[in-house]
């Protein structure tokens, strides 16, 4: 095993380039036997796994000039301006369908005279598209208008007056990205979708509540016990969760109106790993109740239960195929983690990641053909990706992808609405914090900063 | 902004309140609904650690305020605090128990013997690599295999519970195995009630 593990050192240079490379996914360290134990633990065979990174076709990204949005004389409303346009930029920037032309061109065009826009020059500077606002406050409200140009055609794709608190420029600012993400892809935008996830709080975890991009991060739970796998309703109305507050390990759901309430009658078992059922009538969850960590569907209308799974192992972490029929989720039935998925009534299991030695905490993409999954590695945990559609057609086929590779825990990744991003949570600044990334790895985003962030959600 | 672009706006912008913009917007409307605390939740506006650390800090307080309950509380807390039930260890992943694990769980069985005034609580833990949920399945597993030996030896089943930390509670903070080795284990705990 050591020499397999050298052997695997200079890998992760290659592994950014494009192509079948090999790793093996090794357990993360020997196990040392502590003082007391006779036998050396037996460690699993480390099978080598052809990974490759998965990168879709590149679609050409729609070039965007947003320059700085005008606004009235007074400083606040030029500091909502800013906010609100930079919030739009990063927005654009993040959805993957824009690239944000820099703003250094924006000098080359000359400022608007007469009532002209000077579309010919925003076009020479590579903009094909020219987003362009003005703010202004009105009594307490602010009020934003934002124009889209196609700057070619030179006519207005789209133009909109907001009106609101001024607290809510972000808010604004992420309507519309959604509304130009929509006007040029025909797909609802992901710019108005919040993030639940774990964070210490002294020695209790308690459950939060922020944007997706990390700003207007806020506490929803308070109770100072242990608070986690925090899981939203389809509706983004409820998110379930596990609490600690009378002692054991209960399922919990909170309300956005701030009710809360116990999933169902329980008795001090684990109840653990919820997961909402996309039509939002029940929720995935292990339990123990009879005995042994098992797979649950708890009906949510008459909060009846029924058992998915049936064996000695360990069953947990559900995660719901978009189509409601299936179920993903962490089984170590055959001695270590793996992700295996069934029916949605409990038949038809089987192992869709049996090459890799030690996986965990899956989620299905809402595309439906990628199941995102943590593996343990040389070094620490990663996140990969099987394309699980393809394999499921044909298991020679249906790659797995790695989108992280730093020596350093990376896990529980949890997919965008859209399914073209992924929420993880990594320790390689030393704590704990909450990332996303593009399905490719790229455009990596830091979340959270400072304290210990764990387990993250992504509304639908 | 010109003239002739704000004549074109005027016509193509749609002015709208926040409030219909709202209702026009498909999504749940994020700033206006937003999840809130619970009745029962402190405010969850800038939260701070400082109320849970008080909470945290009064338990040893509470303990010395009920000399009432002596006999019964003090002598379990004090049997808990000399630790007189041993810990048992685990391997990575693992939740049989070793060799080692057997004996002490042999010890324990005997000394629980002689306090059948209380009940006794197994709790399961692990060390910090894996997920929070695979890792609560795995500390259940661990407390009910010594739940289940202790059983097997004559501990009454009724006087005992399981409850499952995963690796929410490291007895050893550090990132190496030898933390880890510590990490993996059942405690065994005396309830006065």
């Amino acid at each position: 095993m050591r020499h397999l593990e050298k052997k695997l050192l200079p890998l992760p240079a290659l592994l950014i380039l494009l192509g079948g490379m090999t790793v093996g996914l090794a357990p993360a360290a020997r196990q040392e036997s502590p003082s007391q134990a006779q036998t050396p633990p037996s460690e699993p065979p480390i099978p080598s796994v052809p990974i490759i990174r998965i990168v879709g076709p590149a679609k050409p990204k729609i070039p965007i000039a947003i320059p700085a949005f005008q606004a009235s004389a007074d400083g606040r409303a030029r500091d909502l301006a800013k906010e609100t346009r930079d919030t739009l930029r990063d927005d654009l920037d993040f959805s993957g369908y824009f690239s944000i032309v820099p703003e250094e061109y924006h000098k080359l065009v000359r400022p608007d005279s007469g009532g002209h826009i000077p579309f010919k020059e925003w076009l020479g500077v590579g903009a094909e598209d020219l987003m362009m606002g003005e703010l202004h406050l009105e009594a307490s409200n602010l009020v934003c208008e934002g124009r889209l140009y196609d700057t070619s055609d030179q006519k207005v794709l789209f133009g909109k007056l907001y009106r609101g608190e001024p607290d809510l420029a972000r808010v604004i600012a992420h309507r519309m990205s959604n509304e130009i993400v929509q006007q040029h892809t025909g797909q609802p935008g992901i710019a108005l979708t919040r993030i639940a996830f774990v964070s210490q709080v002294g020695k209790a975890k308690e459950i939060y509540v922020m944007d997706y991009d990390g700003a207007r991060s806020k506490r929803i739970t308070g109770n100072g016990s242990i608070n986690l796998s925090p899981a939203w309703s389809p509706d983004g109305k409820e998110i379930a969760f596990v609490s600690y507050r009378t002692g054991t390990p209960e399922l919990m759901i909170i309300s956005n109106d701030g009710a809360l309430r116990a999933a169902f009658p329980q008795q001090g078992e684990l109840n653990s790993a919820p997961s909402w059922s996309p039509d939002g009538s029940a929720v995935a969850f292990s339990s123990s109740r009879d005995g042994n960590a098992e797979i649950y569907l708890l009906r949510l209308s008459d909060r009846s239960l029924k058992r998915l799974t049936n064996n000695d192992g360990i069953d947990t972490s559900p995660t719901w195929s978009p189509d409601g029929r299936q179920i993903a989720f962490t089984s170590d039935r055959a001695g270590s983690p793996h992700i295996y998925v069934m029916a949605a009534d409990g038949g038809g299991v089987h192992n869709v990641t049996p090459e890799v030695s030690y996986c965990d905490a899956a989620s299905w993409s809402p595309l439906g053909d990628k199941i995102a999954f943590t593996a343990r590695v040389a070094g620490g945990f990663d996140i990969f990706v099987r394309d699980v559609k393809a394999y499921e057609a044909d298991p020679r086929s249906g790659p797995i992808g790695r989108l992280t590779e730093n020596s350093n825990i990376n896990e529980w990744p949890r997919w965008s609405p859209d399914g073209r991003h992924l929420a993880f949570a990594s320790n390689r600044t030393g704590n704990f914090d909450i990332y996303t990334m593009d399905l490719d790895g790229s455009h990596l985003r830091r979340l959270t900063h400072g304290g210990n962030s764990y387990s993250p959600a992504w509304s639908r | 902004m010109g003239h002739g672009v704000s004549r074109c706006l005027m016509l193509l912008v749609l002015a709208l309140s926040l409030a219909s913009a709202l209702a026009a917007c498909k999504s749940a409307p994020p700033a206006e609904a937003p999840v809130t605390s619970a009745p029962d939740f402190t405010s969850g506006k800038t939260p701070k650690a400082e109320k849970v650390e008080e909470t945290t800090g009064f338990k040893p307080a509470d303990t010395q305020a009920e000399p009432v309950n002596e006999s019964a509380s003090s002598l379990a807390e004090k049997l808990n605090t000399q630790g007189v039930l041993k810990r048992i260890n685990f391997d990575f992943d693992k939740y049989d128990l070793r060799p080692d694990a057997i004996r002490t769980l042999g010890d324990n069985a005997a000394t629980v013997k002689q306090y059948p005034q209380f009940k006794l609580r197994i709790e399961g833990h692990c060390d910090e690599r894996g997920t929070v949920e695979y890792n609560l399945a795995l500390g259940e597993k661990r407390a009910r295999a010594a739940g289940d030996y202790l059983v097997s030896l004559g501990t009454p089943a009724r006087s005992l519970s399981i409850v499952s930390f995963g690796k929410e509670r490291p007895l050893d903070p550090g990132h190496n195995e030898s933390a880890w080795a510590k990490d993996r284990r059942d405690e065994f705990i005396f309830l006065a009630e």
